[in-house]
């Protein structure tokens, strides 16, 4: 028999090292993507905070800007430029609507015929600023009367012209022979004018062609005589 | 069983997703109101701003109007008109034309029409517009002198307009005027149940 002195029923290990078993690391995806998924969130979260109370801030700052512009506006000031602008629109507005009484005066003197006489005049002016005259009027005969009507009805002034209760009146005398009303014709002139035609407007800017009918030319002019005079105008009408 | 680190990672998940819905998404939506607050403001300060530009040229112009003007404007168109100046000023402009008034009167302003708006709120549309003031004149005059009278009116230094005349040839030639003279306040006595 073989002398073995490694004889054992007992398996021996050799001199021979067993290979060491390391560990094999597994990178888990899921792990990485959950990590990565709560840092996000967290620094998310962190900007997001900081960029709401920079947000917040900045309208604080608004806020403190819009106050200071509403503090800045003065109720006074424009009260009283609102005012100032509403008294020279009324003056304007006045002055625009302005109408001289006397150049209708003036171009009725000039456009009423020698035989022609007024024995009273009515005047209104509408809310228009149109003015409406109202003349009883007495002439020699029908044929002064047709001329006198067609003398206002050519006028580029005269809106409307109508003659109204038209009647012929003979001569009346008292027994001692005294002439107590002249005969001839009566009748009552209602001559609508425009107010444009007869502005009443400062000097600097006067220009009428109201009345412009025939080649008469009358024109008044008016000069600032005291101190409670501030417009110096001229009122022409052409007749 | 669930092992401890999937355990961990699903509640990682879990806990981000948590707090991109309660906290990150709540977040971002009140930044966005903030932001849209934000706007709003920065365009009323422009306008509030604005306003104060416009307002500060109109003061700086109003202000460059000489006081010489600004006292002929307010003559011209007074806040009230006076019942006493006004008939004195009348007399005297028919002294210059060599008339004698025989009366004159103050005939008041026309009372404003309020209107109510479907709430039942008074409303007066005109209140921008001048309130004309009558005064009632009648005087005996020659021809010329009328046209005096309505001369000086004319060249008043506030507004005398002629509402209504009357002119009757009398006896020697004389005429008997009777007018309606208009002037004007510039400031409405409003009633007092109309509320601006």
């Amino acid at each position: 028999m073989p002398n073995n002195p490694n004889t054992s029923f007992i398996p021996k290990q050799g001199p021979v090292r067993r290979p060491r078993q390391t560990a094999a690391r597994h990178v888990h995806v899921l792990s990485v993507f959950a990590y990565m998924v709560f840092a996000s969130s967290l620094v998310a979260s962190v900007g997001v905070f900081f960029y709401q109370k920079h947000v917040e801030t900045q309208l604080q700052q608004q806020v403190a800007e819009l106050n200071t512009a509403i503090a800045d506006f003065s109720q006074e000031d424009m009260d009283e430029v609102r005012m100032f602008n509403n008294r020279l629109t009324q003056a304007r507005e006045r002055l625009e609507k302005g109408v001289s009484i006397v150049s209708i005066l003036d171009a009725l003197e000039a456009s009423v015929l020698q035989a022609v006489s007024f024995e009273e005049l009515n005047l209104v002016r509408a809310d228009a600023g149109d003015i409406e005259l109202e003349a009883s009027i007495t002439t020699d005969s029908f044929d002064s009367a047709l001329f006198q009507r067609g003398v206002f009805e050519r006028s580029n002034a005269v809106n409307s012209m109508s003659v109204e209760d038209l009647a012929l009146e003979s001569q009346t005398s008292s027994e001692e022979g005294d002439v107590i009303t002249d005969g001839g014709v009566r009748f009552i002139a209602k001559i609508g004018v425009l107010a444009t035609s007869v502005p009443n407007v400062p000097k600097s800017v006067m220009t009428t062609d109201a009345f412009s009918d025939n080649d008469t030319s009358l024109s008044s002019s008016t000069a600032t005589s005291s101190d409670e005079t501030v417009l110096e105008e001229t009122n022409e009408v052409t007749i | 069983m669930i092992p401890y680190g999937l355990f961990s990672q699903v509640l990682l998940i879990i806990t981000s997703v948590l707090l991109v819905l309660t906290y990150i998404k709540p977040a971002f939506v009140e930044i966005s109101n903030t932001q849209e607050e934000i706007e709003t403001y920065q365009a009323e300060i422009e306008k509030v701003s604005s306003v104060n530009s416009k307002l500060a040229a109109l003061v700086s112009e109003y202000d460059n109007v000489p006081n010489q003007d600004k006292i002929k404007l307010l003559t011209y168109m007074p806040d009230k008109v006076d019942s006493v100046s006004v008939p004195r000023d009348l007399d005297a402009i028919a002294k210059r034309a060599g008339v004698n008034l025989e009366s004159v009167s103050y005939d008041g302003a026309p009372e404003p029409v309020v209107q109510y708006d479907e709430t039942g709120t008074p409303f007066f549309e005109d209140v921008n517009t001048s309130e004309p003031h009558t005064f009632s004149v009648s005087f005996e005059s020659s021809y010329s002198q009328l046209k005096e009278v309505l001369s000086l009116m004319e060249e008043n230094i506030y507004p005398l307009e002629l509402k209504e005349m009357s002119v009757i040839e009398g006896e020697g030639g004389f005429l008997t005027v009777e007018m309606q003279v208009v002037t004007y306040a510039s400031i409405r006595e409003l009633p007092p149940e109309v509320v601006f």
